[in-house]
């Protein structure tokens, strides 16, 4: 009975989640067709609206575009859209109410998820600035010589796994990452004021933004070795 | 009537039932000698089913089934169960595939949920005696490490008992809640919950209300009774003659029942005695053997501590406070331990054993629609993913994400002219597929035929709040989609549980209905003697006529209703005779008639159901 009340209504919800299957363009109430713009909640009718497939993890917790973000303002604008899309906030709605707040509390949680951690927002945030939808897991492509590097850091860290322990190993890796996270965090402010200045399309923003990739995708090869060491052990 | 949704903590050893009351204020329903815990022990015999402590009472009974931690078997294979039933001193069998303890004399199997059931049930009944309305919804706690499978396994235990269950919530969780309620402390908080049977462990951030769950872990195979069976081991290596009659299970039983109560006594003081005349067995414990006896569990405890607090990004320091839940933590070794490593303030003002079943009322109160300024985000405990190439594991959804969630990831074909993908879903944070739980297998199929890796096919995992995840696939170019709702199995498949819900339905209105019956049935009896009493001493000087008749009129119906099952409406044809008999009371105040009618007044007070 309950169970398969339950069945249809998450298979109602999960087609919503589709972008190309939304039924609604997202300037208009869905339920009272007014204008709603880029508000959470109808100002009219008071329902919330779902998400435009537009939406970036940015603006769906209503934060300016940059990579140097307050934690403690991620923190705040994630409590307040959570207060807002939260399915447990939202019980005795109707079932059309239910599911936006589903996709909308997911997408929510993803934005957050993604923003708290600094190098997977570096790497959305790049994806977002070239217009290219970013995927955290995807494999990174580096430079031989980056490639050379890593393969001689890995020989070694092995070589100290057997003769010096985890430790040892961890230590070294420890060497390398390190200074390339500091790299990474300094460039941040950096890169906030180019795209901040008129100069958007400017070779010096481009290549800024080609550095950090090339950091990120270096520091995530690395701390694979790192997690090697740490499940070794 | 006010719609009450109740929490429920259902225990591996003890379960208790709450709920919010008008006042705001949290309270455990006692039962009807005023007992909070219900021992989570259902006893089979030929004479009926006990729950409860009449059935732990059967313990030694060897006319008896006596079950308890039925909460180790919930939603897990009869294979999976394997070392749980070497320890467990009732016999479980292999029905179907899931563990379940025959009821001979009712001719059936008993399967985890429907025990489960039993117990909720008693609860269920606890809370309408005491609510004096139906309890048809409830939020029931779980281990944090609990996988979907248990969880839809209490679920459906629920639902047997003809209870909605509005939500699984983690049993930290729920203990948070409990210490959150208007204390108005933020933070980062560690729960430490250490009960019979399981320990769990978790981190959460706590700001204005916001409840966010950082991370969770835990062992399904920690707990008190553990140490227990450490006291007993150690009592038979030092005692060979012991050994051989401890293969009786009685001598278990009550070897294990001594070891209980010293490791309760030793928490108040250092040294115990320990005699069990009955096996002239006779010896002392100290509390310093006894913390040497538990430091291994003292160890697995923090090791998993560490990996929590690990997921989570966070230092000791970091900590803000410790909650310790669970009856084990009165233990004093694990207090020293929990603080040693924190170096944090413990909170353990609200009784550990009581906490979660209260957690469980304040987010019963939060999904009832009632309150708005609490809120729990809640995490998904283990990773989930599907099945590649070579037999791997690709996670979409990693292990303490916040819920709801969902991830999508594109997958292609390995086989040219391939149109058929097989999803195989999985739970579990091993490398390999074969390593994990299985949840679902469906297929996709209408691909079209193209080379090997050109097909687009998007996977979608959704989980709502309720922890319930959807899978759907969609092949880009057609749009051609399948999907699966995952009802994890575990041994009890779909119709089975529809069959014990309809079952159980039938029986919960049942007996809700049976039970106003009866009391209604016994209120009317009430007021027809004491109005037949009245009656007899009036004269038409004080009652005319006309009112004599109605007042006879209205007796009447009353009978007929009372000859009927309706116990609603004995009920209202008694509140009316009270109607038409309340101005002739009046009127009478000064005469012996009020004397009647004063006392009819009284005896309704107690039986009144209004």
């Amino acid at each position: 009975m309950s169970d398969t009340g339950t069945a249809e209504k998450n298979r109602s919800q999960a087609k919503l989640l589709h972008p190309d299957n939304r039924e609604h363009s997202h300037s208009v109430c869905w339920n009272c067709e007014k204008n709603v713009g880029d508000e959470d909640v109808c100002p009219s009718c008071v329902r919330v609206q779902p998400f435009g497939p537009e939406r970036d993890y940015y603006s769906i917790l209503g934060l300016p575009v940059r990579l140097a973000l307050d934690p403690r303002l991620l923190v705040a604008a994630y409590h307040e859209k959570s207060r807002t899309f939260h399915p447990d906030h939202h019980v005795e709605d109707s079932e059309k109410e239910q599911s936006i707040t589903l996709g909308n509390a997911s997408l929510v949680n993803l934005a957050f998820r993604t923003l708290r951690d600094p190098f997977l927002r570096a790497h959305y945030f790049i994806g977002h600035v070239k217009g290219k939808p970013a995927r955290p897991n995807r494999k990174a492509v580096l430079s031989s010589t980056a490639l050379m590097e890593i393969m001689d850091l890995k020989e070694e860290r092995d070589s100290l796994l057997s003769s010096q322990g985890p430790a040892a190993a961890e230590q070294r890796l420890r060497t390398v990452i390190d200074p390339i996270e500091r790299d990474i965090f300094h460039s941040f402010e950096e890169i906030d004021a180019l795209i901040e200045s008129a100069d958007k399309e400017g070779d010096t923003l481009s290549k800024a933004l080609d550095i950090l990739s090339e950091r990120l995708e270096k520091r995530s090869y690395l701390q694979n070795l790192l997690k090697e060491v740490k499940e070794a052990s | 009537m006010n719609r009450i949704v109740v929490g429920i903590d259902l225990g591996t050893t003890h379960s208790l039932v709450a709920y919010r009351r008008e006042d705001g204020q949290v309270e455990v329903i006692p039962d009807r000698e005023g007992r909070l815990l219900l021992p989570s022990v259902v006893a089979l015999s030929k004479d009926g089913v006990r729950v409860g402590w009449s059935a732990r009472e059967r313990i030694n009974d060897p006319e008896t089934t006596v079950i308890y931690a039925a909460k180790r078997l919930m939603g897990r294979s009869f294979a999976e169960t394997e070392s749980e039933r070497r320890s467990l001193t009732y016999p479980v069998v292999d029905h179907k595939g899931s563990p379940a303890v025959p009821d001979p004399s009712r001719n059936r199997f008993l399967t985890p949920p429907e025990i489960g059931a039993l117990v909720l049930r008693d609860l269920k009944t606890r809370a309408e005696e005491f609510l004096s309305q139906e309890v048809s919804e409830a939020v029931i706690t779980v281990p944090a490490y609990f996988n979907d499978a248990q969880r839809q396994a209490t679920k459906d235990a629920g639902a047997i008992a003809g209870l909605k269950v509005l939500r699984i919530i983690n049993e930290p969780t729920a203990a948070a809640l409990a210490y959150g309620l208007g204390s108005g402390k933020d933070g980062l908080f560690a729960i430490f919950d250490l009960g019979g049977g399981t320990f769990d462990f978790s981190l959460l951030d706590i700001r204005k209300g916001i409840f966010e769950v950082r991370a969770t872990s835990g062992d399904t195979h920690l707990g008190g009774e553990d140490f227990d069976r450490a006291i007993v081991s150690a009592w038979l290596e030092e005692n060979p003659k012991l050994a051989s009659l401890a293969e009786r299970s009685e001598v278990r039983d009550l070897l294990r029942k001594e070891a209980e109560r010293a490791k309760i006594a030793l928490s108040l003081k250092p040294e115990v005695e320990v005699a069990i005349p009955a096996l002239g067995f006779r010896t002392s414990l100290t509390r310093s053997r006894m913390n040497a006896l538990v430091e291994p569990f003292v160890d697995r405890t923090l090791s998993c501590v560490r990996a929590a607090l690990s997921d989570g990004g966070t230092a000791p320091a970091d900590v803000d406070g410790v909650i310790l839940v669970g009856g084990s933590t009165r233990f004093l070794r694990f207090k020293e331990a929990v603080a040693a490593f924190f170096g944090k303030p413990l909170f353990d003002s609200v009784d550990p054993d009581l906490v979660v079943a209260e957690g469980a009322a304040v987010q019963a109160d939060i999904l009832s629609g009632r309150r708005k300024d609490l809120l729990l985000l809640d995490v998904t405990p283990l990773s989930l993913g599907i099945e590649t190439i070579g037999g791997v594991t690709s996670t979409l959804i990693p292990r303490n994400t916040t819920i709801p969630a969902q991830a999508k990831e594109l997958f292609t074909t390995y086989v040219d002219g391939q149109t058929n993908v097989d999803i195989h879903v999985l739970q579990g944070e091993r490398e390999m597929a074969k390593d994990n739980r299985s949840l679902a297998r469906f297929t996709l199929s209408g691909v079209p035929p193209l080379p090997a890796g050109t097909p687009r096919i998007e996977v979608t995992f959704q989980i709502d709040a309720n922890g319930i995840l959807e899978v759907t696939a969609r092949e880009q170019t057609t749009g051609t989609m399948s999907n699966v709702v995952i009802q994890p199995s575990y041994g009890l498949d779909k119709d089975d549980v529809r069959s014990l819900l309809k079952e159980a339905f039938s029986h919960a209105q049942e007996d809700f209905a049976t039970r106003l019956l009866v009391d209604a049935k016994t209120e009317a009896q009430t007021v027809l003697n004491a109005t037949e009493r009245a009656l007899e001493k009036v004269g038409s000087d004080i009652l005319p006529d006309a009112d004599r008749e109605a007042i006879r009129n209205q007796m009447k119906s009353l009978r007929t209703a009372m000859e009927g099952t309706d116990g609603r409406k004995v009920r209202d044809e008694t509140q009316a005779l009270d109607r038409l008999t309340q101005p002739l009371a009046e009127r009478l105040m000064n005469q012996s008639l009020s004397n009647a009618l004063s006392g009819m007044a009284l005896s309704k007070e107690g039986g009144s159901h209004a």
